[in-house]
């Protein structure tokens, strides 16, 4: 019963007079872009921070910002000009962060506080589901990060961080030895095991079929089980596992692109 | 002299400490190894054979999940009510799901759960997905019964899990309801 008491009285603090859960007025909220954003089934997406008054971010580790208590951040997806989700997380008094997901009617003039298990038939996520990609990365909060917001990257590296690094990194999953995530602490390091995790290292996952599967195979992108999960329409091969119904082409073709003629020509040119 | 008194005592409290933590880690393992027994896991991860008293699991190859060296033809399509359809080895399943192919629990590094953290373990069984993050555990898996255990019954399984001798077993990735090649 508290918690329900909470979550509503959250809702409502948030759902403005307007039904808009958005920070509406100016200096409540900044709005940001992370340079390597997440593909969300080519949805538009803008996204908001909240620090309360008088706090900061402590960005004395930089692969590791510590958030103030209080600290709100929206996302917003947007499908044909009209908002359909936002999603929320908030860091508490305690130190814990509360994810929420508000799903918008369907002329985009109200929203309503999605249940715990979220909204399967229109791709919102449960809370179990916030939990599986945002509590594997250092810090729940994914696009606002030294990485994100000023790191220059290879955008195969950017991509493969802000689409797969939030999972796939050595904290996380350690028993796959694959990391795609970038450390601005120290990228030729992250850049470095990215790729040695990646090109020519066996797939634990084995399409049927295929005797030996490699992760990246250099110059062959239909061989490399990289391509092979970002192509795939089917849940169970899948990569994102969630969060996603429609393939990125485009970040398909920049992984190809990559394979099959940049890692071809390092080959070309090793001594 | 005080000092010798001090030494036997420091080695006594020692002692019963490391004494204690080692009974602990047994009685968890005792712990896990009970309620493996107790709540099916052999029933789906360990391969049946048949023998003169029928059908049981094959406890040479116990929680290795199901045999890769086993190929299967297409499982047969659902006719009527019948909607499910499972292997002679009771470790292959074919449902609405797809097929589903129950994994080595075994602590083998490369094909078994030798390289999982506890915390994998833990949000595996917690959230019904492979690793707490990647795709969905399909049927039969019983994870809306098994998301229930307390941290301590997930510790202790994940324990005994670990003394399990690695069988070295890659089990086939799962096959999608569309999907009509072999399993192998």
């Amino acid at each position: 019963m508290l918690v329900r008491i909470l979550v509503l009285a959250l809702a409502t603090s948030v759902v403005a007079a307007d039904q808009s859960p958005i920070p509406r007025q100016p200096g409540e909220a900044v709005e940001f872009t992370p340079r390597y954003p997440l593909w969300s089934d080519g949805m538009d997406k803008r996204r908001w921070l909240h620090l309360p008054a008088g706090t900061a971010i402590d960005k004395s580790d930089a692969d590791a910002w510590e958030f103030p208590r209080g600290t709100r951040a929206w996302k917003e997806f947007r499908r044909d000009g009209k908002p359909v989700e936002t999603r929320f997380i908030e860091r508490l008094a305690d130190g814990s962060w509360r994810y929420l997901t508000y799903a918008w009617n369907a002329s985009g003039t109200a929203a309503t506080l999605a249940p715990e298990e979220g909204i399967p038939e229109r791709g919102i996520p449960s809370r179990a589901d916030c939990l599986a990609c945002h509590e594997g990365a250092p810090v729940p909060i994914l696009g606002y990060s030294a990485v994100q917001l000023s790191l220059a990257l290879p955008p195969v590296l950017g991509y493969l961080h802000g689409n797969c690094g939030h999972c796939h990194n050595d904290a996380a999953l350690p028993a796959l030895e694959l990391s795609l995530a970038q450390q601005a602490s120290d990228p030729e390091a992250s850049a470095a095991r990215t790729y040695a995790t990646l090109i020519g290292r066996a797939s634990r996952f084995r399409p049927h079929g295929a005797a030996n599967p490699q992760r990246v195979v250099p110059g062959q992108p239909a061989q490399s089980v990289l391509v092979t999960r970002m192509k795939s329409n089917d849940p169970l091969t899948r990569m994102p596992p969630l969060g996603v119904s429609l393939v990125d082409a485009g970040g398909v073709a920049l992984i190809s692109r990559w394979i099959e003629h940049d890692l071809q020509q390092a080959q070309k040119e090793a001594p | 002299m005080t000092l010798s008194r001090r030494t036997t005592l420091f080695l006594i409290i020692t002692v019963a400490i490391l004494s204690s933590a080692l009974a602990h880690a047994e009685d968890k393992v005792a712990r896990g190894k009970y309620l493996v027994t107790t709540s099916g896991c052999h029933d789906c991860h360990t391969p049946w054979v048949m023998g003169p008293k029928g059908p049981h699991p094959d406890m040479t190859r116990a929680l290795s999940g199901h045999p890769a060296d086993f190929p299967l033809p297409p499982a047969p399509k659902p006719s009527g009510p019948w909607i499910v359809s499972a292997s002679a080895t009771n470790t292959a399943w074919s449902g609405p799901w797809g097929v589903s192919f129950t994994a080595n629990l075994t602590s083998d590094a490369e094909t078994g759960l030798g390289k999982w953290t506890l915390k994998n373990f833990k949000d595996t069984i917690r959230t019904g997905r492979h690793m707490g993050r990647g795709r969905e555990i399909l049927p039969p898996m019983p994870i809306p019964m098994y998301k229930n255990f307390s941290d301590a019954d997930l510790e202790a399984i994940f324990a005994y899990l670990r003394t399990i001798p690695p069988v070295k077993n890659r089990v086939p990735e799962p096959l999608a309801p569309s999907s009509s090649v072999a399993a192998n």
